[in-house]
């Protein structure tokens, strides 16, 4: 046997590592040969020597891979352990290192944290909307249906006959649900309330697989009768906040609306209902809270009833859509009457929120805001990086004196990298923080109603888990160049001057061209933000053409209270009186509608004569059901003709006022008083009475649409929303007005007990401009970061890499004051390319919002020149601190650093 | 001496491999040797007894030196041939002394009971 097959060099390569195979090979044929030469030496014939010694060593080839195997495996373990020390070591010196720039590390991790947190805070809204199951236990079963309609848009709920022939339908459905999301007055214990339950089919809880907390649930049978079953389930926070989490609560009796219901059992906590949106109080059997459904639940053409379920094993969404859509086809030739152009929907849980009727955009819009706030992550590494090859070049000595000492180029470059993932997990700490705030202020959103509105957002682990893969993806994608930038070092380009790499000019351009770009987007959305704030600020000063100040409003229904007609008219008739006695109260009406509220009624109105081409089916108005007090109450001016009277009663005319729109409208260029109008086909006729000026109702800043008002006493209102008008602020007489309404009937629930200006401060008028303002803020606030650490981080690479020449313009008598402006005037130049591309983006995108903007011009020119001005200061602000390390330059020290 | 072809059920004595390493440590104690030398050792101070295949013995040494018992390194025989010696570390010198007093006391028990003059009553 040959001692070694392979070169005698190779030995030497053990100088660097370990080469076992060889290893193996020499340290056995050394065996044989000194036995060998034993045995020649004890006079044995030098061939049959050989011969004896490898038959004693036995099978040599078995040996050969033993050991072979066994040495390798101990070095690979030996290897694993040492980079592991290696890694923990390198962390360390990268701790430590940037340990000694706090500003560096403030800066750089300010910038990831506001990337990663933004990313983090939009991941929540999708992740609870649109990835994580139903909390319940059969979530991620639960499938949706609903029924299309050829003349509606988006799918809409079914009709209970329907539902019930789709249930019946055992082949495709395990089980299939139907429920209503109510409201209903409760009262029992403290002050009557409205509350919102879930009115189900008895499997409503089965078919969800929830357990009862406490009690029982429904059994089957509980939905059959017309209050047959009167029983409650309730939430468990409402359990909580309003029976104390009292055990003993089941078997007592609460009101809801007119009946008296039985409690039989506690939801779980984390049980909130099937609908995405409120958080309901309680659970209740279909057709058991009145008024019930009666009829409802046997009218084919009708609808309002989600429908839940899940589908038999075995059978895929698809072939239960294929199985539906049959059936529908099938219902539609059944019920030709009820049902023509029905169709039906089915999709999973998950992909129906918050509501099938409005689900079908959110996966798009989901998507591109992730899009979207992913790009600005990547802008801000793509800064980080910039940052850090600044830091990489100035470091660029280290570098090299550590290649010249054996550091591998990858050593180095794992160093650089572990920098950046250090960078990264202090900027995702951060980022869980901001993440954190997003959330709770989203959460804080209160709309001016009494809706217990639920987000089912929060920053959970599934949140934090998706922040550290953000985390580790942006240190990766920060530390691309400066990884690449590090491999270049050599000893020969470091020793030999000014030759730095090839991170050439080409980069530098590329970069440039990306702080510019973040300059005009940081443009476009300051100016947004302003052009957003500016437009809240008019809208909310603006005057709609009636009384906004000193303003009180309270609502109740009475036709769910068990109220008829004649017991609700007296009611309304005490409600003024004892509220206008109320000391503070000016003037006290009834309305039925409230502008900007989130109930409006358009009715269809055709005049008896006109000279005019109207639509045959009428003019579309808003419309309102008032007391005489109204116009005065609100200070809302006739201009012709006379208000409503007390005289106006159901043994008079009926009457009608309009606004000066509406008369235009339908009698151009004549008096209105004395024209007839009914409201809609069948309806009787309106004589008007009295013609009031213009309002602004369903939006601010609109442009005035007709309009007419009825009066009550004519046209019986079971809700209404009292409007009083006070001498003092209006907050101060809230628990008074609430008292008064409840001292008529403590079971009354009265709610939206607030001031008009709350009303249109935090409701439908400004509560829109306000988040889009507030968001637009935070963008612009984060945008004028980026482009603010984008222009430092440029400028200060920069300067690192120009710290020669400026050294040798230093050296042949360059002042300080002129190394300043070389450096200022390169930002100065980077900041108006920007600010130009950002004005002339901004005036295209600002044309898109002329609508929504109220009372200032989507071309601003304050506007326009403030934004301009202050982001041009803060570039060059941002190039002032790298221009004052220039002029600090010691021409000596830089040209020997080359 | 006859070739060491043996199978195991051909020895005398089942040689286990804790007695191995008690004779590899035992070598090693008068100084570093290399393989071939460790196998010489045994080889003659058995006397024959105990037929040690060297193609087992290697698996042996690495075993021992990647537990630390023994440290290996790259030296020149007396005749300038480069050969891998095992020395002793601290750890297999404790391991030796352990393994002695045990074997000491194992063996002298099976010899009293093999050797033991007194009937059970």
């Amino acid at each position: 046997m040959s001692p070694s097959e392979s070169p005698k060099w190779h030995r030497y390569l053990r100088f660097w590592r370990a080469n076992v195979a060889a290893d193996v090979d020499d340290e056995i044929a050394f065996h044989v040969d000194a036995r060998a030469q034993e045995l020649v030496d004890a006079g044995v014939d030098p061939a049959e020597a050989r011969r004896r010694a490898l038959a004693e060593f036995g099978d040599v080839e078995r040996a050969r891979a033993t050991l072979r195997s066994m040495d390798e495996r101990h070095l690979a373990g030996e290897r694993r352990g040492a980079m592991l020390t290696d890694v923990w070591q390198d962390v360390r010196i990268a701790a430590r290192s940037l340990g000694r720039s706090p500003g560096f590390v403030a800066v750089v991790s300010i910038t990831l944290a506001l990337g990663i947190g933004l990313n983090s805070a939009v991941y929540s809204v999708v992740d609870a909307y649109l990835f994580r199951p139903m909390p319940v236990p059969h979530g991620k079963d639960i499938v949706i249906l609903a029924q299309t309609d050829a003349a509606l848009a988006a799918p809409h709920e079914l009709s209970f006959p329907n539902y019930k022939d789709y249930r019946a339908d055992t082949s495709i459905f395990h089980a299939l649900t139907a429920y209503v999301l109510d409201d209903v007055n409760f009262s029992g214990g403290g002050a009557a309330q409205r509350i919102f339950v879930e009115e189900g089919t008895a499997d409503y809880f089965t078919t969800l697989g929830v357990k009862p907390f406490m009690g029982r649930l429904f059994e089957p049978g509980d939905d059959q009768g017309e209050l047959a079953h009167p029983i409650i389930v309730l939430s468990y926070s409402f359990w909580q906040s309003h029976f104390a989490s009292d055990s003993g609560v089941l078997g007592d009796t609460i009101r809801l609306n007119s009946h008296l219901s039985t409690i039989v059992g506690v939801a779980p906590r984390d049980f909130r209902g099937v609908n995405g949106l409120l958080d309901v109080a309680g659970f209740t059997p279909i057709n058991q809270t009145w008024p019930s459904y009666g009829d409802g639940l046997n009218e084919r053409a009708g609808g309002g009833f989600n429908v839940f379920g899940t589908l038999q094993p075995g059978v895929s969404v698809g072939a239960a859509r294929e199985a539906v859509r049959a059936k529908a086809r099938q219902l539609e030739r059944d019920y030709p009457d009820a049902n023509r152009g029905v169709g039906v929907v089915l999709e999973p849980e998950v992909l129906t929120r918050p509501n099938i009727t409005v689900a079908r955009n959110i996966p798009t819009v989901a998507a591109a805001f992730m899009l979207l706030v992913f790009l600005v992550l990547a802008i801000a590494c793509a800064n980080v990086a910039s940052l850090l090859l600044a830091r990489a070049t100035a470091q660029y000595k280290e570098h090299a004196i550590r290649a010249a000492l054996g550091a591998s180029r990858w050593r180095i470059a794992r160093r650089v990298l572990i920098e950046c993932l250090l960078l990264s997990l202090a900027g995702g700490v951060g980022a869980a923080g901001l993440a954190y705030v997003a959330v709770r202020a989203l959460q804080n959103v209160r709309l001016a109603s009494d809706v217990p509105l639920h987000w089912s957002i929060a920053v959970d682990a599934r949140v934090l888990a998706f922040t550290l893969v953000i985390v580790v993806i942006s240190g990766l994608f920060a530390a691309i160049a400066p990884m690449l930038a590090s491999r270049k070092t050599n000893l020969s380009d470091a020793l030999k001057a000014g030759s730095r790499g090839s991170t050439g000019a080409f980069h530098q351009r590329l970069r440039g061209v990306l702080v510019v770009v973040q300059i005009a987007v940081c443009v476009v959305i300051v100016v947004c933000a302003a052009l957003f704030a500016r437009s809240t600020a008019n809208a909310s000063r603006i005057n709609p053409g009636y009384r906004v100040d000193h303003m009180l409003m309270a609502s109740a229904q009475l036709g769910v209270q068990g109220y008829d007609a004649i017991r609700g008219k007296q009611f309304e008739r005490d409600v003024v009186q004892r509220v206008s006695a109320i000391p503070g109260v000016r003037s006290v009406a009834l309305q039925r509608y409230t502008p900007f509220g989130y109930n409006n009624d358009i009715e269809f109105v055709i005049p008896e004569v006109t000279t005019v081409k109207l639509p045959e089916n009428g003019v579309g108005c808003f419309n309102n059901f008032v007391t005489p007090e109204y116009f005065t109450t609100w200070n809302l001016p006739i201009v012709d003709g006379r208000a409503f009277t007390s005289s106006d009663d159901e043994n008079s005319r009926r009457v009608a006022i309009v606004t000066r729109q509406f008369a235009e409208k339908l009698w151009p260029g004549q008096s209105a008083i004395g024209k007839r109008f009914k409201v809609g086909k069948d309806g009787p006729m309106n004589e008007v009475v009295g013609v009031t000026t213009d309002v602004q109702y369903f939006s601010l800043g609109e442009t005035p649409k007709p309009f007419f008002f009825r009066p009550y006493a004519q046209n019986y209102q079971a809700n209404f929303t009292l409007a009083v008008h006070t001498a003092v602020d209006p907050a101060s007489l809230a628990n008074q007005l609430r008292a008064t309404i409840s001292s008529l009937d403590p079971t009354l629930p009265v709610f939206d007990v607030r001031s008009f200006e709350d009303h249109i401060r935090n409701g439908r008028a400004l509560l829109g401009p306000r988040i889009g303002a507030w968001f637009a803020g935070v963008f612009g606030a984060l945008a004028l970061v980026l482009a603010s650490v984008g222009v430092y981080g440029l400028i200060a690479y920069s300067v690192a890499q120009r710290t020669r020449e400026i050294g040798i313009r230093v050296a042949l008598g360059a002042r300080a004051g002129a190394v300043v402006r070389l450096v200022v005037g390169q930002g100065i130049r980077i900041a108006v390319a920007g600010v130009l591309l950002g004005v002339a983006l901004t005036f295209a995108v600002t044309q898109l919002l002329a609508n929504l903007l109220y009372g200032v011009s989507a071309r601003d020119p304050i506007i326009f020149g403030t934004v301009a001005i202050a982001l041009s200061v803060v570039a060059a602000m941002a190039s002032v601190l790298p221009a004052r390390r220039a002029a600090t330059v010691d021409p000596l020290v830089a040209l020997r650093e080359e | 001496m006859p070739p060491k072809t043996a199978a195991p059920e051909s020895s005398d004595l089942d040689l286990l491999q804790g007695t191995l390493d008690v004779m590899i440590l035992k070598a090693l104690s008068w100084g570093p040797m290399h393989g071939f030398g460790v196998a010489k050792w045994i080889r003659l101070t058995t006397e024959d007894v105990l037929q040690i295949e060297d193609s087992a013995l290697y698996p042996a040494l690495h075993r021992m030196e990647h537990r630390g018992l023994i440290d290996a390194d790259w030296g020149l025989t007396e005749n300038k041939r480069r050969a891998k010696y095992y020395t002793l570390t601290t750890k297999g010198r404790q391991q030796l002394r352990a393994r002695v007093s045990s074997w000491d006391r194992y063996s002298s028990a099976v010899s009293k009971v093999i050797h033991a003059t007194m009937q059970p009553s």
